[in-house]
Order: structure tokens, then C-alpha cells, then sequence
């Protein structure tokens, strides 16, 4: 009896520990999360701070319309400060949390895509054909898998032989599954709203996969220190200079520079050489690509050969200048300018569309997409360019669906204003002020302009925009607001499978040369 | 309440305030800042606009 009494206790107390270990697990494991989440606050806090500081600075010099840059720098400089302060008490807390609790905040989870593969992953999928676009379904059974064929079930087997026999078919079920849910999951990747981190980790990841590869010709310091970098500030803003014409090229190198592949492509495609000269594939990428040189001076300003001989507007001024911003933009600017005109004249490259400078420079990798409106003017002897909203019902459908399907991944695009309004004063407003207001707000548009599309919030149907006479400055739009004010959009889609086939053929193509 | 809550919840408990106190340390000490940083900006974009109204008004005066 005794005996029993005491086994009943060493139970309990088994059973007790048991539970106790459970919930000391339990409560580390809540406690852990807890610090994270109050480490992750201050982060966020600190990260938000500065970032509502420049937005700040950016909506105030707005509001007075205030332009000059140097004014812009002097606010950065007083209010900076503020930023790395917050950053220090930022820090300072966090290490107070690490101390109190004598733990290392495990780094938080790599995130993956929605189907839980990696980039990584997706892109090896791709490369060995596994994920096919045509043969992608999201049925099961219409999945086309390739199985082998289930082993007839054998007849008069014993009782241990058939949990053998089952044991096997569950296995070769959950394998087909497996392989069910990966190309279901690629499927996922693509249909799926990207988020900002999720396109960050993916181009991370990519650029390590290519890196590991060789296909660069230009370090990521380079690049960061000839094309800027969009976490430092103020580093890739463009201006296009106010004696030329080529807003179009200057918006469609802005929008070219936003999307998460420039990285990639400048990288894979120019060269900067000792002698400060300049290497670039065009098109970028492509196979059949000539490689245009650009020397320091074809990125400066130049006379105007035209100045004084000419009585239009091309012969009133005597310098054209390149854009303002990263060597590397002014050398992308004058390189499409070279192959498309022989010579950086930069007086020949005045006018055109941005769609245009992109298949020029984005050959085979992009597709070409565009969409505008047009009507005689007044005289029957131009075409005017109108609101959008003016465009039939299938037009209108086909753009509704590229603003409700743009995905900075896959879409580069720029959008061109209006060449006339509706109002008995835009003559005398494109003569005097080169500007209209907007009909449903304070906003102004320069006539027949070009603005780059930097960013479309689908969710609350918003189009974030900039112009190339300072890109510093976004632009918010509703969609109303964009078809209303805008009467053309010149954009590509990207052919991504053809971008990682060009990049490992200019990789072949450089080892046949050497 | 069974005996393994009894004797870890407290504990958690603790912790959890220990932690909350830290950051609400932060949150008073971070509002400073901020406001410094509001009253900076504010400042400077009066500088910038009183600047724009002098320009204004030499403009006016050589029409």
C-alpha cells in the first residue's frame, strides 16, 4: 500500500514537472515574443520618424512653393539631426532590453513568398522548367503531374504486409502533393499582391544568386556610388535641364531606376573604365546589344551648333545642358541619345515618348504598352492629346485593368499630360505659364509633359507620380484625378524569364570574347 | 488556478512591466525630440517664408 502511495506521488510529481516545463517553455516563448514586439515598436518608431521628417520638410517647402534646391538642403541639414538623435535613443533602449534580459533577440524570420518558397527557390524553379506558365493550374487534378503509375495492390496479403503496402501510398500521396503544392504555390507568387519587403528580399536575394554567378560587371559600391541609393536620400533624384526638351527621356530613366531590376540590369550592362569613360550595352542586356562609349565630356553640357542659325526656338540657346543627378543617369541619358542619333546631340533628341526609351534601351526584355487619346485640333491640322477620360469603353477597361494590375515588378511606365484643356484660356495659359490647373484640385501640369510613375496604391486607388523638372517631389493622384489631368500612358511590362536568359547569355558572350 | 500558472505567471508578469516601463521611458524621451525637431522645422519654414515675401515684395517694387 505504501508502495503504492509513493509510486502515486512520483507520478504526480512527474506529471507536475512535466507541466511546469511546459509552461516555463511556454512563457519564455511569450516572453521572447513580447521583446521582440517591443523592440520591433521602437525600430519601426525610429524608422518612421525620419522617414515623416522628410515628408515633412518635402510638404512644407510645397506649400510655399519654394523650389530651390539649396533651401531644400539647408532644412535637411537643420532637421537631420533630430533623425540621428532618435536613432541613438532608438539603440540606446533597445541594448537596455538585451541587457535586462540577458538575451540576443534571435534575428526575425526570413520572410518568403505567400506559398512559402523562397526567391531563391522560385527563380531555380523557373531556370529548370518546373514551374511552366501553360502548365500551371491550380486543380489538383487537372495539375498534370508526372506520377508513377500506383503498384497494383497485390491480392491475399497478410495483415502486415497491407500497413506496408498503405504505409507506401501515403507516401507517394503526400510526394505528389508536395510537388502539387510547389507549382500551386509559384502560381500564388505571381497572382499575389507583392509586398514592398517581400519585392526588397526577393531583389536581395536575386542580386546574391547573380552575384554568386558572376554576371556583374559593376561592384554594388559602384553602382550605389554612381546611380545613388533610394535608402540614402535625395541620391537618385533627377532634374532635366531647363534648355533641352527631353522630358520624356528624363521621366522614363526615373521610372527605369525605380523598379526593382535597375539594379540588376545596370549592373550586368555598363562599365565605368579608369579613364572616367563609360561602357554600356544597348539594349541593356540583349544578345544582339552594341556596346555604346561615352566619354566625361558627352555627359556635360554642350553649345548649341544650332544657336543664332536657326530662328525657332532651337537657335535661341546657346548651352544644352545634361540632367542633373548620379554620373550614371547622365550616362544613360546620353547613351540612348548616341544610339538613337549617332551623337549625344541632344538638340535631336527633343520630344518623344518615354515607352519609346525604354524598348530602346530594355530591347526583348521588354514589352511595349501604351495607351492615349487623340483628336483634331481646332484648325484640323495637329492631333490634340486629351484627357483620358475621353478614351471608348474597351480603351478605358484595358487601362482600368493596368492601373488595377501594376506591380512595380513587372511594370516600368510614364504617363504624358494633356496638350490642351477644355477651358476657353488654355491658348493664353500654354503661352504665358506652360501650365493648366487641375480641374478637381490646386494642382498644376505642365502642357504636353511627360511625368514618371513611381508607385499605384491599387487599395486606395492612388497613383504616385513624378516630375522630371525635379523627381525630389512625388506627386499623389486618385486614379480620377490621373484620367482626368493625363492623356497618354507610354509604359513596358517586363519579360522577366527572358531577363535571367539575356543575363547568362552576355555572361557566355563576354567569356567568348576573352 | 493550477499550480504550474501559480508559480510562473507572476514572473512573466514582471517582466512584461519591467519591459513596458523601458519603453515608455523611450516614448518620453523620443516626444522631447520630437518636439525640438517641430519647432525647428516650423522656424525654419517661417525663415523661408518671410524670405520668399521680401523677394516678392522687390519684385513688385521694380514693376
Amino acid at each position: 500500500m505504501e508502495k503504492n502511495h509513493t509510486d502515486e506521488l512520483q507520478t504526480q510529481n512527474t506529471e507536475k514537472n512535466v507541466l511546469t516545463n511546459e509552461a516555463v517553455v511556454r512563457n519564455s516563448e511569450e516572453l521572447q515574443t513580447y521583446v521582440i514586439k517591443i523592440e520591433n515598436s521602437i525600430q519601426n518608431d525610429s524608422e518612421r520618424f525620419i522617414q515623416k521628417e522628410e515628408e515633412q520638410l518635402v510638404s512644407g517647402l510645397k506649400s510655399l512653393n519654394e523650389k530651390d534646391e539649396t533651401v531644400a538642403t539647408k532644412g535637411k541639414a537643420l532637421i537631420g539631426q533630430f533623425g540621428d538623435t532618435i536613432k541613438n535613443i532608438a539603440t540606446t533602449y533597445q541594448q537596455k532590453i538585451k541587457t535586462l534580459f540577458n538575451t540576443s533577440v534571435p534575428a526575425v524570420e526570413s520572410k518568403k513568398f505567400h506559398s512559402g518558397i523562397s526567391f531563391a527557390e522560385f527563380v531555380a524553379g523557373v531556370e529548370s522548367g518546373l514551374y511552366k506558365t501553360e502548365d500551371m493550374t491550380t486543380d489538383p487534378a487537372k495539375a498534370n503531374l508526372e506520377t508513377e503509375d500506383s503498384d497494383p495492390k497485390p491480392k491475399n496479403m497478410t495483415i502486415d504486409e497491407q500497413i506496408e503496402y498503405e504505409k507506401k501510398q501515403i507516401e507517394k500521396d503526400k510526394e505528389l502533393l508536395r510537388k502539387f503544392k510547389r507549382r500551386h504555390g509559384s502560381i500564388e507568387r505571381l497572382e499575389q499582391e507583392i509586398s514592398p519587403e517581400m519585392i526588397k528580399e526577393a531583389q536581395e536575394k536575386r542580386l546574391q544568386l547573380l552575384e554568386g554567378r558572376g554576371l556583374f560587371q559593376m561592384s554594388k559600391e559602384d553602382f550605389k556610388k554612381y546611380f545613388g541609393s533610394k535608402e540614402i536620400a535625395g541620391t537618385t533624384n533627377l532634374m532635366q535641364a531647363p534648355t533641352v526638351g527631353d522630358c520624356y527621356l528624363v521621366a522614363a530613366l526615373d521610372a527605369l531606376s525605380g523598379s526593382p531590376h535597375f539594379e540588376t540590369i545596370v549592373r550586368s550592362s555598363m562599365k565605368r573604365l579608369s579613364d572616367g569613360s563609360w561602357e554600356v550595352q544597348v539594349p541593356l542586356l540583349s544578345e544582339e546589344g552594341k556596346t555604346i562609349k561615352i566619354e566625361p565630356k558627352e555627359i556635360k553640357s554642350q553649345f548649341n551648333k544650332k544657336f543664332m542659325k536657326s530662328i525657332d526656338a532651337k537657335g535661341l540657346r546657346p548651352i544644352l545642358g545634361s540632367l542633373s543627378g548620379k554620373e550614371g543617369m547622365k550616362v544613360l541619358e546620353a547613351a540612348f541619345i548616341k544610339d538613337k542619333f549617332g551623337s549625344v546631340d541632344r538638340l535631336a533628341a527633343e520630344g518623344g515618348y518615354g515607352g519609346d526609351v525604354l524598348i530602346a534601351l530594355g530591347g526583348e526584355n521588354f514589352l511595349k504598352y501604351s495607351v492615349g487619346t487623340s483628336r483634331p485640333n481646332k484648325k484640323g491640322t495637329k492631333s490634340d492629346r486629351i484627357s483620358l477620360n475621353s478614351l471608348g469603353p474597351k480603351d478605358m477597361a484595358d487601362l482600368d485593368a493596368y492601373l488595377e494590375g501594376y506591380d512595380p515588378e513587372t511594370h516600368i511606365a510614364t504617363a504624358t499630360t494633356k496638350t490642351t484643356t477644355d477651358s476657353l484660356l488654355s491658348p493664353i495659359m500654354k503661352k504665358t505659364l506652360g501650365m493648366y490647373p487641375a480641374k478637381n484640385s490646386l494642382k498644376f501640369f505642365a502642357f504636353n509633359h511627360a511625368y514618371s510613375i513611381s508607385d499605384v496604391d491599387k487599395k486606395n486607388k492612388m497613383i504616385t507620380m513624378a516630375n522630371p523638372w525635379y523627381t525630389g517631389i512625388p506627386i499623389k493622384l486618385s486614379f480620377d484625378e490621373f484620367k482626368e489631368e493625363f492623356g497618354q500612358i507610354s509604359a513596358v511590362r517586363i519579360n522577366n524569364a527572358k531577363l535571367l536568359q539575356n543575363m547568362e547569355r552576355v555572361k557566355e558572350k563576354a567569356e567568348q570574347v576573352q | 488556478m493550477t499550480p504550474e500558472n501559480d508559480a510562473q505567471e507572476p514572473v512573466l508578469s514582471d517582466e512584461k512591466t519591467a519591459i513596458d516601463e523601458i519603453y515608455k521611458e523611450y516614448l518620453g524621451e523620443v516626444s522631447v525630440v520630437k518636439q525640438e525637431q517641430k519647432e525647428t522645422l516650423d522656424s525654419f519654414l517661417e525663415e523661408v517664408k518671410a524670405k520668399k515675401i521680401v523677394d516678392l515684395k522687390k519684385d513688385i517694387s521694380q514693376l
